[in-house]
């Protein structure tokens, strides 16, 4: 387990990270987002063991990651502008993380790479942004470590990539328990994948919870009534997040049990009635305004 | 991860990082292998073509200078240091590869030794193969003789210990700085900064505090900054040299001669242990940098502002210093220190933001610096302290001297490793110990000296702005209470010539005095039972030429008298009556070395060891004269008979005396007169008004009794130049017949 406690970071009169303090499961995958200069570069730098915090600390089971090589031989860490040697392949990169990580699978990594379509001896200058962020998402997953940090790891990638790594992260996650906590200022990204969602603003963490439980506490519900039936009056008794109308079509999410919204939904006769999945950015947008923000204020 | 493993690990990953590596490698191997087996080669080329006009002795100087002390290679080796540090450390200063390196599982101890050790073997290898290449260089031209074991060895130490520190340097520079730029100027800051920051404050001292002694190893400083000593150990070849007394580890090459390393290998070793160090001190300042501040231009921010205040008070100071000697105004110095203060304080405002629009920012700094600054160069400036106009009074002085390179103000003993024209070279530390262990303990010898230095503080007092740089004397005083009281005085600049002559005149009266004549003489001080011969000078024989006493037991006797006679001397008698003779003793193997070195039928007067002094003989000194013609040598005294004319140099203003008066024409100026007078009536009186103050002006020039060309004549310990006047004749008793007409 991650354990981020009262973390607070500093560059110069600018507060990066304002008393952070979260938890990460082991074995999940959790997405950070949050506007431009939220400060999720720096809280991944901080958990990834490059950044030392100024307050707080960074726990992995327990202990310190900073400067604790047996702790950080147990992380990999991709950040959003990675760096490779210059004039390096992606082969000669392969033996060097080799080296420092003891579970790195070269094979596995050859065949991965191959099966992207990636040449292993070509430079990696040669490679266009999206083909070297594959690379190291290749990297990534096959050193074989317990936690990955990713930063903008989908950045440049193309959605048929962009499924690959998605599914290769959750195998991952599947059969180790391998913990992954991605960065992402695209709610889009993240979607189907996260188990765990953050959102920071201005260095703070608005709210981190599991999507799972939130859905639980929210529904998503498209009717047609046999007469028209606003949804403040048909889920009334519940708090209401967000309504549409088109037509007789109507869509609202309300917050509470899925019991508890299908009662409602019998008092009123129906012509049809479905309950949708809710995205992860209706989930944000409900959970910010409970918190008091407005989207546009935290950029999402 | 157990130890093996770690090493294991370690030693892959710095065969790794080498590899990467692999093209400073190169650079440095083509580098060093023009400037060392490069260099030699053409040297030895260039010797080649000059071997008909060289000696043997001086073409195995020379490439011994080439293989031993090679400015070339130090050079190289400082750059090759710099660029290595520099590439190795990169990484701190691109916030991708901070993050890159900083997310490895590596510790930063671990990152920091893998890395500097890279640094260190891109360049230490191309430097050992280089030189096996030029001692191969040297075998194949035939030069292996040049090739000693233990030269080279110390080569190696005295060459790689300047290497070492000058990376170490580096490196923290490196660390401290979170851009490449920053960490040249930081580079470049600590290689020379340690010895600009010693040279400036020593600038301000000596401006304000000019009675404050400085001794000659401070004027030059040039055991201060790894680059500055070592250019000049190399570039002068001071140390590695052909020695007859060996010190430590030494060289011989087949003629016999000596060669060694003295103080640069001492230093070199110092070097190596300095940059352990600065690399530990780095290594602890790396595990404390922090990542984020990658890309300001320095990482610790408690250091901006001594660096700030290092460059502003470097500037300052220096640009001050180039106006005083540009204008000889000390306003100017004034206006130098601000404007200097006000350039460094925008340029590293500048270099600190890496923005032109910086230069302003930091003010309250600024104006900080100037008020703190203020305060402490104008305390200087009116001299709060009263240091340079204070003297402690008669009643507390015990013993006393005066030391000066101008023979006429000291009262020190004459030194006799000087030959007769050449002046000592200021104060050292060893002269300054010697000095204060043998001072004039007579009364009137202290209230002499006492006026002197009265005179030097009532200079102080009113011409400390303008003082004559080249008449210092440095006044010594042993207080009651044990304690040392030490100043140099200089004349007022505006007032020369009847300070210079008051002043001379109380150091005549010192040199006259009793203590003075039983001790301090070289007549005194000479050990009688280390003189092996005794070579006699006389105005009858040629220049340089003389006749040997080789009987060792009348050498002595001879000294004997001649110590007890000459405390009958007086200013006056000196002042007025050339010495008759000259003689100059000879320990054991003297007077061979000279056989050995001299051109055939000349003997130099100049004084090789310690056991050589330069004595002269008056006229009423006839016991000794007496002594010496039992020797066969007689004393010839001074005509005019063969004279057929006289050339006198003399300075128009300083002319005195009346017969000269009428014999030259006054020219206005100040400049040097030459005049040569032919009438022989004239000579007489002319000659009355000059007389010879030493052995060569017998039979050569003569000096004006009160010229300026040195205007003191009184007892000289040393036969110091007078040699102003040619004096013409047309019989030539020996070889002076360049001098005749």
């Amino acid at each position: 387990m991650i354990e981020v406690t009262k973390v607070r970071k500093r560059f110069g009169r600018m507060v990066a990270l304002n008393r952070i303090s979260m938890e990460i499961a082991d074995g999940s995958i959790y997405g950070l987002i949050g506007a431009n200069g939220a400060g999720k570069s720096t809280l991944m730098r901080t958990l990834s063991g490059i950044l030392k915090p100024d307050r707080g600390m960074v726990r992995l089971d327990g202990e310190s990651l900073f400067e604790n090589t047996k702790q950080k031989r147990r992380c990999f860490m991709v950040s959003d502008e990675q760096y490779y040697f210059s004039g390096s392949t992606p082969r000669e990169m392969m033996k060097y993380y080799a080296m420092l990580y003891p579970n790195f699978d070269i094979e596995r990594c050859r065949a991965l790479l191959s099966e992207l379509r990636l040449e292993e001896n070509v430079r990696l200058r040669l490679f266009s942004k999206g083909m070297r962020r594959q690379v190291y998402m290749a990297f990534a997953i096959c050193a074989g470590t317990d936690y990955l940090f990713c930063d903008e790891a989908f950045d440049g990638l193309d959605p048929s990539s962009r499924q690959k790594i998605k599914k290769l992260l959750i195998g991952d996650v599947e059969e180790r328990g391998m913990t992954v906590v991605l960065t992402s200022h695209n709610l889009q990204e993240l979607e189907n994948l996260v188990d765990c969602v953050g959102l920071l603003h201005n260095g703070a963490l608005v709210f981190s919870s599991r999507v799972d439980d939130v859905r639980k506490q929210m529904q998503k519900i498209q009717y047609v009534s046999e007469s028209p039936v606003e949804p403040k009056n048909l889920f009334r008794g519940l708090p209401l997040v967000k309504t549409e109308t088109r037509g007789r079509l109507r869509t609202a999410v309300v917050r509470g049990t899925k019991e508890q919204a299908e009662a409602c939904l019998n008092k009123v006769p129906m012509l049809f009635c479905e309950q949708l999945p809710l995205s992860l950015e209706e989930i944000f947008l409900t959970e910010m305004e409970v918190n008091g923000y407005e989207s546009e204020e935290v950029g999402i | 991860m157990s130890q093996k493993k770690l090493a294991s690990k370690t030693s892959i990953l710095l065969r790794r990082e080498l590899h990467r590596q692999f093209p400073l490698c190169i650079l440095s191997f083509f580098v060093l292998l023009a400037a060392m087996p490069g260099v030699s080669f053409v040297s030895m080329q260039a010797l080649e073509l000059q071997i008909d006009s060289l000696s043997d002795q001086e073409i195995l100087e020379e490439l011994l200078r080439g293989l031993y002390a090679s400015s070339w290679t130090i050079l190289m080796l400082g750059l090759l240091a710099v660029i290595a540090a520099t590439t190795v450390f990169h990484y701190l200063h691109v916030k991708q590869q901070t993050d890159f390196y900083h997310a490895l599982p590596l510790s930063r101890w671990e990152l920091f030794w893998k890395q500097s050790l890279t640094g260190i073997l891109t360049v230490v290898p191309a430097y050992v193969i280089n030189l096996i290449l030029l001692c191969l260089l040297y075998t194949v031209k035939g030069h292996g003789e040049c090739l000693i074991v233990v030269l080279l060895l110390q080569k190696t130490v005295v060459e790689l210990g300047l290497f070492a520190v000058v990376y170490a340097i580096s490196v923290l520079a490196c660390i401290l700085c979170g851009s490449t730029l920053a960490s040249l100027v930081v580079n470049f800051g600590l290689q020379v900064g340690g010895y600009a920051l010693w040279k400036s404050i020593l600038i301000l001292f000596q401006t304000f505090y000019p009675a404050r002694l400085l001794l000659i190893r401070n004027r030059d400083m040039s055991w201060l900054g790894p680059w500055k000593h070592h250019w000049n150990a190399m570039r002068y070849m001071p140390d590695v040299v052909g020695v007859d007394e060996p010190l430590g580890i030494v060289g011989r090459v087949s003629n016999g001669t000596i060669y060694q390393y003295n103080n640069v290998l001492v230093i070199s070793l110092a070097y190596v242990l300095a940059a352990a160090v600065l690399l530990a001190l780095a290594a602890v300042l790396y595990r404390q940098r922090k990542s984020e501040r990658t890309g300001n231009a320095i990482v610790f921010r408690g250091l901006r502002l001594p660096i700030k205040y290092l460059a502003m008070t470097l500037c300052g100071v220096i640009l001050g210093w180039i106006l005083l000697w540009m204008t000889d105004v000390w306003v100017m110095m004034f206006v130098g220190m601000a404007a200097g203060v006000i350039f460094a304080q925008c340029v590293i405002e500048i270099v600190f933001a890496l923005d032109f629009r910086a230069m302003f920012s930091h003010q309250l700094s600024l104006w900080l610096y100037i008020v703190v600054a203020a305060v402490v160069v104008g305390a200087m400036h009116v001299d709060i302290t009263q240091y340079n106009v204070t003297l402690p009074s008669r009643s507390e002085i015990a013993a006393a001297d005066i030391y000066s390179v101008d023979a006429a103000l000291t009262t020190r003993e004459y030194d006799r490793w000087e030959d007769s024209t050449s002046p000592a070279s200021g104060m050292t530390k060893a002269l300054l110990e010697e000095i204060e262990g043998s001072l004039l303990t007579d009364s009137h010898s202290i209230d002499e000296i006492y006026s002197m230095a009265q005179r030097g503080v009532q200079s102080m007092r009113d011409y400390r702005e303008t003082l004559a740089d080249n008449t210092e004397y440095d006044v010594v005083f042993r207080l009651k209470d044990g304690s040392t009281f030490v100043r140099a005085f200089y004349l007022a600049s505006d007032d020369l010539s009847e300070e210079y002559n008051v002043l001379t005149k109380r150091a005549a009266e010192v040199r006259f005095s009793e203590e003075y004549l039983q001790s301090r003489t070289p007549a005194a001080r000479v050990n009688t039972s280390e003189v092996e011969m005794l070579l006699v000078e006389s105005s009858s024989q040629a220049e340089c030429a003389g006749d040997l006493i080789e009987d060792q037991e009348a050498a002595a006797e001879i000294l004997d008298t001649l110590r007890e006679e000459s405390m009958q001397l007086t200013v006056e008698y000196v002042t007025g009556h050339p010495p008759v003779l000259m003689l100059h003793t000879l320990p054991s193997g003297a007077w061979e070395a000279r056989k050995a070195n001299a051109a055939p039928g000349m003997h130099s007067l100049a004084c090789d060891s310690r056991a050589e002094y330069n004595i002269p003989v008056y006229a009423c000194e006839k016991a000794t004269i007496k002594l010496l013609k039992k020797q066969g040598i007689s004393v010839t005294r001074f005509t005019t008979s063969d004279v057929k004319s006289i050339t006198l140099c003399y300075y128009p203003d300083k002319v005195e005396d009346k017969t000269l008066k009428n014999a030259v024409s006054l020219a206005e100026d100040e400049e040097e007169q030459y005049v040569t007078v032919a009438d022989s009536s004239q000579f007489d009186d002319i000659l009355a008004g000059a007389v010879a103050s030493r052995i060569l002006d017998c039979c050569d020039p003569i000096v004006q009794k009160n010229g300026v060309a040195t205007t003191y004549d009184g007892y000289l310990d040393r036969t110091d130049g007078t040699i102003e006047y040619q004096y013409m004749k047309d019989k030539v008793p020996g070889g002076l017949q360049a001098y005749w007409e």
